[in-house]
């Protein structure tokens, strides 16, 4: 075969993967999760020449590539294709593979949302994150993410969805799982950046995975500037409104309040058309912040412009509150309240959110099988719908023409 | 409901997928070594069979293409022509001398020396040039670097390292190409997936530079007496600072201040360097590599900040030293460690040990003729697998010209240190 040489170092040469490494698959469960890998036979390779002309990392690859079956689709995107998939030894465990999309047009190689997922996926292993369970290439050098299949759609649907009846139990329970995630991620210094209900979804068992790390990084070094140009309007904090480049925990922290307070109200709690809008409905709730109760605010860049000439406006009252958020009770509107502190510094962190009184507030939070949930086709479309996105980092580009219109001041 | 850091340490895939004991990790290089091996006899051997067999067609031509069939030589015998050792291996008849695993290991210790120069040449921040170094690291256990080539994965490491520790700031990478001396793009892009892929999709490295800024931030803190945390030993903050003055030989705060600027300075340094070309991170965790360095920067300070936090009835005491100990004699054995800062701190790399020499000079001749040309390997996975090997004319000249490019021009920005052995 004269050609054979030539295309040797390609990753599966056809004709060469089922048989071979079945067998070695069986050992090796979730790669990610064990220390040793059974590392591929080396002698069967020297051998053998024919058969397995691949390096370790190839022989790798596939091992973890033939534990996986590929099924139906179950959504397509722009950058990901999402298909249901089992493991080849047990069809009954279901898993999504979420197909990242070459794009012959990218000319930065591989994505930086798909890099980020991977990243932090990898190493934030979580009862209410999603769980990458593998990656592998295949043959034509995409990259597949193996996800733990999560059945029930996204949480914006269950509360969008006017059928489903839930009452204060349910919220508390779900607020709890939220707010464990974010403890989690920050503990292991990842900051998500892109907190919304539609980027929570529910597993069978009812519980919730914060999912999409497409925009996530790590706690950056006191000095590094980061994007303010992050999070999804609806649940960005005030002071990256303001252009604020330093930032902790406490932007994730704003954003799980707005979530809170959305399952708490079964609508939107902030709603607006524009960046500069949504700082004046911010605002419309817990007034306008000033040097005395949000010190350093007037050193924010944006800060002149949209703050500096506003007529002083007074927080509403607690029976705004009461009469908005019933489903939680007094103690939920104090935990939502400290999440929703205009000042990053005097906002709650994760884990004084998971020392609050609500949890420990009559009710009990609900049991988890006792969660209503959406189920069925639909729901499990909406899972691939979800994870099929890679969005971000376009609205990110919005974002920042966005910004840069803010930025006029600054440049005059 | 507290974490402990070791419990989250070892939630990470470092801690996971690239930590080793030494015997382990000595099993890992054998056998990635010999299969390399075989396989560059292997290919080096078809090459010249291939070779032999096209000799009498191509004849007459003066292009190896001359004739339709072609060979597939996009990707594999082309490149051979460039590789010396084809011909050579053929003519003798005999065997490849390939390397062997200590040798791979000079070469690749020897790349991740030029891609510390090559950050520091591109003013790339620390994080960047290590993330990128153990990513090497990473990539040579599970691969040779007679399989691919050290200073054209070293590009795309870089690469890769900026966009996940830079993100949107990394910039495109026909930006990173054009700040490299005679780089494309697709060099850059082409053998990203071979990299993650031996990376096992593993992107988080956890430096000890964070880890190491914490300890100068609490020795600071203990000199102007203004440490909060409670010692297990009852001393107050007065007493730390006391203690402190005397490991440090010092009797004011303005002298001790200078001296823990310069400790800290030091440790970085050596954290910069040794820490990044030796096994430390495979063998030891970033606290055990920050405090090793901490103690060969100031043996005194470190054995008194130690003490804060273990005390002496402890049991695992001792275990924690000699750990940390076992650490400080690897830092210490590489050639970058001095006693004492050095003012040109990478003088030390002008210079390549004999044997270090013997084995890039060997390298040349036992490469692997179908890895070579990365960019066009990847073009060939892009538009299809399976090609019946057959290119036209044209494109199959213009690869020949672009790689001969790439090669000449390789050999410039490589080149100085290659002349003067060979």
């Amino acid at each position: 075969m004269g050609m054979s040489p030539a295309l040797s170092p390609r990753p599966n040469p056809p004709g060469s993967n089922a048989p071979a490494n079945a067998a070695k698959a069986k050992p090796l469960v979730h790669l990610l999760n064990h220390k040793t890998v059974p590392s591929p036979s080396l002698t069967s390779a020297a051998t053998t020449p024919g058969g397995s002309d691949e390096g370790l990392a190839e022989e790798m690859n596939d091992v973890v590539k033939n534990q996986f079956v590929f099924g139906s689709r179950l959504g397509e995107g722009t950058y990901a294709t999402v298909y249901r998939g089992h493991y080849r030894d047990d069809p009954s465990k279901l898993v999504a593979i979420k197909k990242m999309k070459k794009n012959t047009e990218w000319q930065d190689g591989i994505n930086l949302d798909s890099l980020r997922e991977m990243k932090y996926l990898a190493e934030l292993h979580h009862p209410h994150v999603i769980n990458l369970i593998a990656v592998f290439t295949t043959k034509d050098e995409n990259i597949n993410l193996v996800l733990e299949h999560l059945p029930r759609g996204e949480l914006q649907d269950l509360w969008q969805d006017k059928s489903i009846a839930y009452g204060g139990a349910d919220v508390k329970a779900w607020s709890n799982m939220i707010c464990q995630a974010v403890w989690w991620i920050h503990e292991n210094f990842v900051l998500h950046r892109d907190i919304k209900s539609n980027n929570i979804l529910i597993a069978a068992d009812n519980s919730l995975k914060l999912a999409d790390f497409g925009l996530a990084r790590s706690f950056a070094n006191p000095e590094a500037d980061m994007t303010y140009n992050v999070i999804t309007r609806f649940y960005r904090p005030p002071e990256l409104f303001l252009g604020s480049s330093h930032y902790g925990g406490c932007v994730d922290v704003w954003s799980v309040g707005c979530v809170i307070a959305e399952l708490a109200c079964r609508e939107f709690f902030f709603w607006s058309n524009t960046d500069l809008e949504h700082l004046v409905k911010i605002c419309d709730v817990f007034g306008v912040p000033t040097e005395a109760d949000w010190p350093g605010i007037s050193k924010l860049r944006f800060w002149k412009e949209q703050l500096e000439n506003s007529p002083p406006k007074r927080p509403v009252p607690m029976s705004w509150w009461r009469n908005r958020m019933p489903l939680i009770g007094d103690a939920g509107i104090d935990l939502v309240k400290g999440l929703l502190a205009m000042d990053p510094v005097k906002r709650l962190d994760a884990k004084q959110a998971l020392e609050h009184h609500y949890w420990t507030a009559a009710p009990k939070p609900q049991k988890r099988e006792n969660l209503p949930a959406k189920g069925g086709k639909a729901a499990e479309k909406a899972m691939g719908e979800q994870l099929k996105r890679v969005g971000p980092e376009a609205d990110e580009e919005k974002m920042s023409k966005i910004a840069r219109k803010l930025d006029f001041g600054a440049m005059r | 409901m507290r974490l402990n850091e070791d419990d989250l340490y070892r939630q990470s895939t470092q801690y996971k997928h690239w930590s080793f004991t030494a015997s382990d990790l000595t099993r890992l290089r054998q056998k990635t070594n010999a299969h390399a091996a075989a396989q560059v006899k292997l290919h080096i051997a078809q090459d010249s069979a291939e070779r032999a067999k096209l000799a009498p067609l191509d004849s007459g031509a003066n292009t190896p293409n001359g004739t339709g069939t072609g060979t597939g030589s996009g990707t594999g015998s082309g490149t051979g022509a460039n590789t010396p050792v084809p011909g050579g291996a053929g003519d003798k008849g005999g065997e490849v001398d390939c390397l062997t695993m200590d040798e791979e290991k000079m070469v690749v210790d020897k790349f991740c020396e030029t891609a510390m120069k090559l950050g520091d040449f591109l003013k790339l921040q620390p994080d960047v040039t290590c993330t990128a170094i153990q990513f090497m690291r990473r990539f040579y256990l599970y691969n040779s670097p007679m399989t691919y080539d050290g200073t054209k994965m070293s590009k795309t490491a870089f690469f890769l390292a900026l966009k996940l520790e830079l993100g949107t700031r990394a910039g495109s990478a026909s930006d990173f190409a054009s700040r490299l001396p005679k780089t494309t793009r697709d060099d850059i892009v082409a053998p990203e997936y071979t990299i993650v892929q031996a990376l096992r999709f593993n992107f988080e490295v956890r430096h000890p530079f964070r880890g190491l800024k914490g300890v100068h931030l609490e020795l600071e803190d203990i000199i102007h007496a203004n440490y909060a945390s409670v010692t297990h030993d009852g001393r107050t903050p007065a007493d730390l600072r006391a203690d402190a003055f005397a490991a440090l030989q010092v009797t004011d705060e303005a002298a001790a201040e200078g001296k823990l600027g310069n400790i800290y300075a030091h440790a970085k340094d050596i954290l910069a360097m040794a820490a990044q070309l030796t096994d430390a991170y495979f063998l030891f965790t970033p606290a055990q590599i920050l405090l090793a360095a901490h103690s060969l920067a100031a043996p005194a300070l470190t054995a008194f900040y130690l003490a804060t936090k273990i005390p002496s009835s402890s049991p695992a005491r001792p275990r924690i030293l000699s750990t940390i100990q076992s650490c400080a004699d690897l830092l210490s054995s590489h050639r970058s460690f001095t006693k004492n800062p050095a003012p040109n701190k990478h003088g030390w790399a002008d210079t390549d040990p004999p044997e270090t020499k013997r084995a890039m000079k060997k390298l040349r001749g036992c490469k692997d003729p179908t890895t070579q040309d990365l960019v066009a390997l990847n073009a060939g996975r892009k538009r299809d697998v399976v090609r019946d090997g057959e290119l036209d004319e044209g494109k199959a000249k213009r690869r020949k010209l672009n790689r001969e490019k790439a090669e000449k021009e390789s050999d410039a920005f490589w080149g100085p240190e290659l002349k003067k052995e060979g």
